[in-house]
């Protein structure tokens, strides 16, 4: 039942290579995932424009035509759940000859609702679009990225660090990809593949308009409820949130990343300052939780030295 | 000084809530997930002789008894990767009639290997017991929470803050572990219940030596691996955790967790100074990463600043913003 409130998937596609057009050597390839509307629509036309080629991934036969028409766009058949499709992407891709030099985990789906009464097929539903298409994708990969030394990252979120009422399990999926990122960037610099995590604030998305459209046709459900007046508070926030800018920073982001000699692990953009403030004051309360009346705790001359020292480093 | 604080707190709370007082008809019941060995069995050890009564979760008939024949402990079967086990734990503690006013997600495995060649299998499994499983059982045991406006706590790990090589696979179960708290909490607040996240550091446990015993069961040898020599190494280290500290610091945070008027959002409780260091180092690199170069970059007075008022806030209260 309930097949939720949730939204944006994305994925990616076959196609039987018609787009066999520009056969240029030098240019390298990147595969996005979840590219047919919002952030990964952003993405592949921003690095189609660079002179990449793109393997845009997606699910719906007509978002992989219109993919395939943008010049140095193919689009690809590619749900992150299906490892079958997974698989079949990588043949395709190792028989273009191009081979891999980014991968870009982008493929998201956001599932809003109170933790102690979301359902578990929505649970399940989250993680295994946000957490395990990842894991799925980035490990079937891996051996093409790792010949090119090339790239990975994947689209985080704030909510890596940021995490409230309604938002458990989106948050729950998006702090696990900071922990993917952090473990998987140590596990690959013996290959020389950079990792990273960008983690934007609220652009315009297709996954807000996606949750708002399913909660609405929900709303019966919300009856039961303990959080009725928490979740319609939410849906009236969403309306403000189309008018949300496009998403070119974070696109800018993964060409920094793609393109810098010493990219970061962190991407953290944000259309505003107050995003930004936000996450770094919850990061910082998060570090003071943890350090507060524990036996070793620091003192604040002593956090504030770490953070000294940690801002010559980043120098 | 802060050992010295932290004691009188737990005195306190021992004081007011221990033995002498707990009483039949007020003694609080708890229930507790993956009681059988380490930190789970440590904690319901403490409780009962601190007078309270304890539903200890094991998955073993013989865990079972052994639990039972404790003073003030009852072993209940609870997997909580089993919906219908975790239904039956429901009914059994509704029809004991002493309510329920703690809930400790206790339970965890730790798969450990290279994310680009570990099995879905094995992620599944890591995420089943560590991530499913504090939402499955606390969704089940919610109405008798509220009802006591009791408490819900989760055993984390500095793991929800660090991650590393071939620690991937546990760090994403218990990165999502404190972002379960911190929405948990803000949403049960309104009820009256409160839910901290207590982040263990090394302790003696079992879960090292579990996780080496799958590996070996599985025949896994590290051979045509891309990480021969790091997997052999992990294999022929047994991390034998059998001479760390007991974790009973642990569980004098989780009596904190349970019975302090103002319980703390996170509880880190860690062996030694290191890995208190390292947890608060990696954690503000973390937040320097975002921070550094991008159009909003902070500087170091505004840091600091944001830094004093985030102290001002764990002191006080450590309550997750209200939202």
């Amino acid at each position: 039942m309930k097949k939720l409130l949730t939204a944006l998937c994305v994925l990616l596609s076959v196609t039987q290579m018609q787009g066999a057009m520009a056969q240029d050597n030098s240019q390298k390839a990147v595969l996005i995932t979840g590219a047919s509307t919002g952030i990964g629509r952003n993405m592949a036309e921003t690095l189609a424009k660079e002179g990449y080629f793109v393997y845009a991934g997606a699910r719906k036969q007509t978002d992989i035509d219109a993919l395939s028409a943008i010049e140095n766009i193919e689009g690809i058949r590619l749900d992150v759940t299906a490892q079958e499709e997974i698989d079949a992407a990588v043949e395709h891709v190792r028989s273009e000859g191009r081979g891999l030099y980014g991968l870009v985990n982008n493929a998201g789906v956001a599932v809003i609702w109170p933790l102690t009464e979301v359902d578990e097929e929505d649970m399940q539903f989250q993680m295994d679009v946000n957490v395990f298409g990842p894991y799925r994708v980035t490990k079937a990969f891996a051996p093409l990225i790792i010949e090119s030394k090339g790239r990975i990252t994947t689209t985080g979120s704030i909510s890596g660090i940021l995490a409230g009422t309604l938002s458990g399990p989106y948050a729950m999926s998006k702090h696990a990809i900071e922990a993917f990122t952090d473990s998987l960037a140590r596990e690959m610099a013996k290959f020389d593949v950079a990792v990273s995590v960008i983690e934007p604030g609220n652009y315009g998305s297709a996954i807000v308009d996606n949750l708002a459209l399913r909660m609405e046709r929900r709303g019966q459900s919300l009856a039961g409820s303990m959080f009725k007046e928490e979740m319609n508070e939410m849906l009236e926030g969403f309306e403000n949130y189309t008018e949300a800018k496009p998403p070119d920073e974070v696109s800018a982001a993964l060409v920094e990343f793609l393109t810098d000699d010493n990219p970061k692990i962190r991407y953290m953009v944000v259309p505003n300052e107050d995003q930004a403030r936000i996450t770094i004051q919850q990061a910082l309360r998060e570090m003071t939780q943890l350090n507060e009346r524990q036996q070793y705790s620091y003192s604040r001359d002593e956090l504030v030295a770490m953070l000294d020292e940690l801002m010559g480093d980043s120098e | 000084m802060k050992q010295t604080i932290l004691t009188i707190l737990y005195l306190l709370a021992n004081g007011l809530h221990g033995p002498a007082l707990a009483q039949d008809s007020e003694q609080k019941a708890i229930l507790i997930t993956g009681a059988s060995t380490g930190i789970g069995r440590n904690m319901a050890e403490t409780l009962a002789a601190d007078g309270h009564f304890v539903y200890a979760g094991a998955r073993k008939q013989a865990d079972i008894d052994e639990l039972s024949a404790i003073e003030n402990v009852q072993g209940i079967r609870l997997d909580v990767t089993v919906q219908e086990e975790i239904d039956a734990a429901v009914e059994l503690v509704r029809m004991k009639g002493r309510g329920l006013y703690g809930l400790i997600n206790n339970a965890g495995v730790s798969v450990a290997g290279p994310l680009i060649e570990l099995s879905e299998e094995d992620m599944q499994f890591q995420m089943d017991v560590n991530l499913f499983g504090p939402y499955r059982v606390t969704k089940a045991f919610a109405p008798m929470i509220i009802e006591s406006k009791g408490r819900i706590i989760t055993i984390g790990s500095i793991s929800g803050v660090l991650s590393g090589f071939f620690s991937g696979p546990y760090a994403m179960s218990k990165h999502a572990v404190e972002a379960y708290t911190e929405a948990l909490a803000a949403e049960m607040q309104k009820f009256g219940v409160e839910v901290s996240v207590i982040e263990p550091g090394n302790y003696n446990s079992r879960i090292s030596r579990s996780r080496i015993e799958r590996l070996l069961a599985s025949g896994e040898t590290g051979e045509g691996s891309l990480y021969e020599d790091e997997i052999q190494e992990m294999l022929g280290d047994p991390r034998d955790r059998s001479r760390f500290k007991e974790p009973d610091e642990v569980s004098a945070a989780a009596v904190h967790a349970l019975f302090d008027p103002k319980p703390k959002l996170r509880y880190m409780v860690v062996p030694a100074e290191e890995e208190a260091w390292i947890t608060i180092w990696v954690g503000l690199k973390k937040l320097m990463e975002m921070n550094d170069s991008q159009p909003y970059s902070f500087d170091r007075e505004e840091l600091i600043t944001m830094l004093d008022e985030a102290k001002e806030v764990a002191e006080s209260r450590a309550r997750p913003p209200a939202e």
